[in-house]
């Protein structure tokens, strides 16, 4: 016994540090082994395994943007936006329905793509602009974001219930509020003032910008430094960014899995955000008309072959209030939920851990991407020829 | 400079390997450098605020010591007091009391403009100015001897791991340990490592992530949000500063066992405490020890002397004493967090809470020790918890207006958070009372079985070093850092 204290005391290097090596060396390997590979795009995990997102191009510019850095080269003289002889220029705004394809093959364009081109021969410009599980208060910011910079008159606004359970700005559009332009617009309006109220709430209960203290110091130039070097010189280094992703993505799959959380869930509404989300889209289309601006509204397709993870009482009163909403501002109104045929909709990889793949109720396949591309394209020229005909009349 | 970086990190590895290089005094100045460079990190133009404060009370120590004369000795200690506190007042003050004293015009139809310059509050300075005066009130009392090695005793005030945000240390605490030569161990390394390891985690992987949630509950507009919660919040941003605040303490203590300093603890588990003194006992415990010992104690003894009768009509002199005492205590420990009228209410909050479980006591003495234990803790968890709706909110309007929904019971049935956050609070609500008691009653047992428990631990500590190497980033500065 006295032997085994003694080999014991001998040794501290075993108690002390041999865990600590242990850990570091078997964390590393983990890292390595899962991260290192394939590069994993997390924003696109919404979209589910077999959907992939898609954002076309025009003569080497974008025509359906994802970030507000991509408007930019629209309002440029050779831009897309300032195409000579265009007659209507057509902002669509939505989520990633109209940027994912499901079961995706190479060479398939969404929904963007084929209506760009069919308006393109009715001299009439279509951009697009979608991000994952974009709800109306974003659409407005960005609304007012881009009316701000590209001169556009007509606005198609697919609205989706899903989305009207999400209030929080994403980091992007956040930065939009920033600029003067739009948030004196944004001002003019309840949703709006309330969008300003509380990125700025944010903002100070913050307590004033914690890091603006170390701005310029040693410590952000030596920081920026020792990041360099550790990109170039450490493998797992730059895995960092994928890995945290990996890690909420298994934190998101975990609570599905507890939870038994799958994409039929009924997911009931908030009452507090359905409301922000209506207020919001009361405040597109005042603002549009304020600045004649048509808008088409369309309620989102959505899959008929199986109940939606909706209550269908609250689904059903969603689109009762948004027709009326629309038609008081005199815009029009489309319910094009059932324009997608079943066998175009697809499927996307398990939300929990375990599990087989699940139904997608939001992404179809490229076909249903064209009979949509197909049924806007009669809507709007609709909308063309009797804002024509009113004008002619006047 | 701050721990939660890579900077920090080659930085604490260059002093650790040079110091166990050099003799006793070259550790010293190596400590004295290194605690300098480190806060140049920041911001050298600082440096002469710290090194004012410093020196003052360097010298002030010294005089007091040297003279008889108890009315000089009072001055002297009047210089530090006035040097101290007025470097306080003006950086972290003087904004705030200007504008009270315009607002209070305003109230009385007076035109009271004062115009002062808001100017960027020097890290720690609410840490070091409280060290370096509890040295000179100590020496003043006699009970601490002055140290005349400028270098050892400039060491006790800058040592770099607790110099901006603490444990505040006493004299008595530190000094002895940097005289003494110390020989390196792998026990000390290996518990330095430790500390440092879970101060980092806490701090990145968790503190840093339950942020953004906190903050954008906060961002709520009140009327969206439920009594529900407003507990959420209270529990969410509770855990957040005790995670935050707790991760630089272990990392401030993890940083000097590596160089065979032992610091005091800062943190025992304060959610679990069993009544409000108990919270206070356990939560940032050196700034607790100051607030009785500098404070209340003094506080409290020159009230006793001008009290005579032993009863005030119905009331015992020692309840006002008590009372006094313990309001003026957590109004300036209120007012010590911040310009803010929301952390003076956060202090009055606490010094109520304490000063009800006075006047309780002699009722609770009646309950079992078990009862008072678990009821004790049913009891203090979430009235602590809610008081940091006001240490969080922006404003005293924007806490008031979330403290009154606790009391409103229709409220309770709406939520207008997102459902992960209630999933998070709880979780972590949990994962604390778990690790307390895994750490209590289960490790000593594993602990029995060698191999086990190595591989336990070092079971661990991959997924604790995993999830800080990819969490590890500056972007969200330790709350006490503002203070």
């Amino acid at each position: 016994m006295q032997e085994n204290k003694k080999n014991r005391t001998k040794k501290p290097w075993v108690t002390a540090i041999l865990p600590l090596l242990t850990g570091a060396l078997a964390s590393g390997l983990f890292l390595f082994l899962t991260q290192a590979g394939e590069e994993i795009k997390y924003d696109e995990l919404a979209l589910g395994q077999e959907t992939a997102p898609w954002y076309s191009t025009y003569n080497g510019t974008a025509i359906h943007a994802s970030v507000l850095d991509e408007v930019e080269p629209w309002i440029k003289p050779a831009g897309p936006a300032r195409d000579k002889g265009i007659k209507h220029r057509v902002l669509w705004l939505g989520n990633s329905q109209l940027n994912g394809i499901n079961q995706y093959e190479k060479g398939q364009e969404n929904m963007v793509y084929h209506l760009f081109h069919r308006m393109r021969r009715r001299k009439v410009r279509v951009l697009g602009f979608s991000q994952p599980n974009a709800h109306l208060g974003e659409h407005y910011v960005i609304f007012e974001y881009i009316r701000s910079r590209v001169p556009f008159d007509t606005l198609v606004l697919p609205v989706v219930f899903d989305d009207t359970r999400n209030i929080k700005l994403r980091e992007d559009i956040g930065t939009a509020l920033r600029d003067g332009k739009t948030a004196a617009a944004l001002s003019q309006s309840a949703a709006g003032k309330r969008i300003l109220n509380r990125e700025l709430r944010k903002k100070n209960n913050r307590r004033g910008d914690e890091f603006a203290a170390l701005k310029n110091t040693l410590q952000e130039k030596s920081e920026a430094f020792l990041n360099g070097l550790s990109e170039k010189y450490v493998p797992l280094w730059s895995l960092r960014e994928q890995a945290r992703g990996s890690f909420f993505h298994f934190l998101y799959r975990f609570r599905n899995t507890v939870f038994n959380i799958t994409a039929q869930t009924k997911r009931p509404v908030i009452k507090e955000r359905y409301d922000f989300n209506m207020e919001a889209f009361k405040a597109i289309l005042a603002s549009a008309k304020g600045k004649n601006i048509g808008v088409l509204v369309y309620i989102a397709p959505l899959r008929q072959d199986v109940e939606p993870p909706y209550i269908l009482a609250e689904y059903e009163a969603f689109k009762k209030d948004i027709r009326e909403i629309t038609e008081k501002m005199h815009a029009v109104y489309a319910d094009l939920d059932a324009s997608v045929p079943d066998r175009l909709w697809g499927s996307k990889g398990a939300t929990g851990l375990m599990g087989r793949g699940e139904l997608d109720f939001m992404h179809f396949k490229e076909p249903g991407h064209v009979l949509l591309a197909e049924k806007l394209e009669r809507l709007l020229t609709d909308m063309f020829n009797r804002d024509g005909n009113e004008e002619e009349d006047e | 400079m701050i721990f939660n970086s890579e900077t920090y990190l080659f930085f604490l590895f260059a002093v650790v390997c040079l110091y166990w290089q050099l003799p006793q005094k070259g550790r010293n100045v190596l400590i004295f450098l290194a605690s300098l460079t480190f806060y140049a990190f920041w911001r050298v133009e600082f440096l002469g605020i710290l090194l004012l404060s410093t020196v003052t009370d360097y010298v002030v120590a010294l005089k007091i010591a040297q003279t008889g004369d108890a009315r000089r000795k009072k001055l002297l200690l009047g210089i530090s007091l006035f040097v101290n506190l007025g470097l306080l007042v003006f950086f972290k003050y003087l904004y705030f009391f200007s504008t009270n004293i315009g607002t209070l015009g305003a109230l009385l139809g007076q035109s009271w403009t004062i115009t002062v310059p808001r100017v960027i509050l020097p890290l720690g300075i609410s840490f070091y100015t409280f060290q370096t005066i509890s040295y000179s009130i100590d020496v003043y009392r006699g009970t601490a001897e002055p140290e005349r090695d400028f270098i050892l005793y400039a060491d006790y005030v800058l040592f770099f791991p607790q110099l901006v945000a603490g444990p505040i240390l006493r004299a008595g605490e530190v000094i002895h340990q940097f005289k003494r030569r110390h020989r390196f161990s792998l026990d000390n390394l290996g518990t330095g490592l430790r500390r440092i390891l879970m101060g980092l985690f806490l701090k990145v992987v968790l503190a840093d992530n339950i942020a953004p949630l906190v903050n954008d509950g906060f961002a709520s507009e009140v009327s969206a949000l439920s009594g529900v919660d407003v507990w959420v919040l209270a529990f969410l941003f509770g855990l957040q500063v005790y995670f935050d605040f707790s991760a630089y303490s272990h990392i401030a203590i993890g940083s000097a066992r590596l160089l065979g300093i032992i610091l005091p603890e800062n943190f025992n588990y304060p959610y679990l405490a069993v009544s409000p003194q108990d919270f206070w006992s356990r939560w940032h415990i050196s700034l607790s020890r100051w607030v009785r010992d500098y404070i209340f104690l003094p506080s409290s003894y020159g009230i006793s002397s001008r009290l005579k009768k032993s009863r005030y009509g119905r009331i015992k002199t020692e309840i006002i004493i008590y009372g006094a005492g313990i309001f003026i205590s957590m109004y300036l420990c209120g007012l010590w967090h911040g310009a803010n009228w929301t952390f003076v209410i956060w202090g009055l909050y606490h010094g109520t809470l304490m000063f009800v479980y006075r006047l309780l006591r002699p009722l609770l003495k009646k309950c079992t020790p078990k009862g008072r234990r678990v009821g004790g803790w049913l009891f203090t968890l979430p009235l602590v918890m809610l008081g940091w709706i006001f240490f969080r909110s922006s404003g005293a309007g924007h806490a008031l207006g979330l403290i009154k929904k606790v009391f409103i019971p229709a409220g309770y049935v709406q939520l207008g958070l997102r459902e992960n956050v209630y999933l998070i609070s709880a979780a972590l609500m949990a994962g604390v009372v778990l690790v307390y008691v895994l750490k209590t009653f289960l490790l000593p047992r594993v602990k029995r079985y060698r191999v086990v428990f190595l591989a336990a631990e070092s079971g661990f500590y991959s997924v604790v070093m995993g999830l800080t190497f990819i969490f590890l980033r500056p972007i969200e500065q330790f709350i006490y850092f503002q203070f």
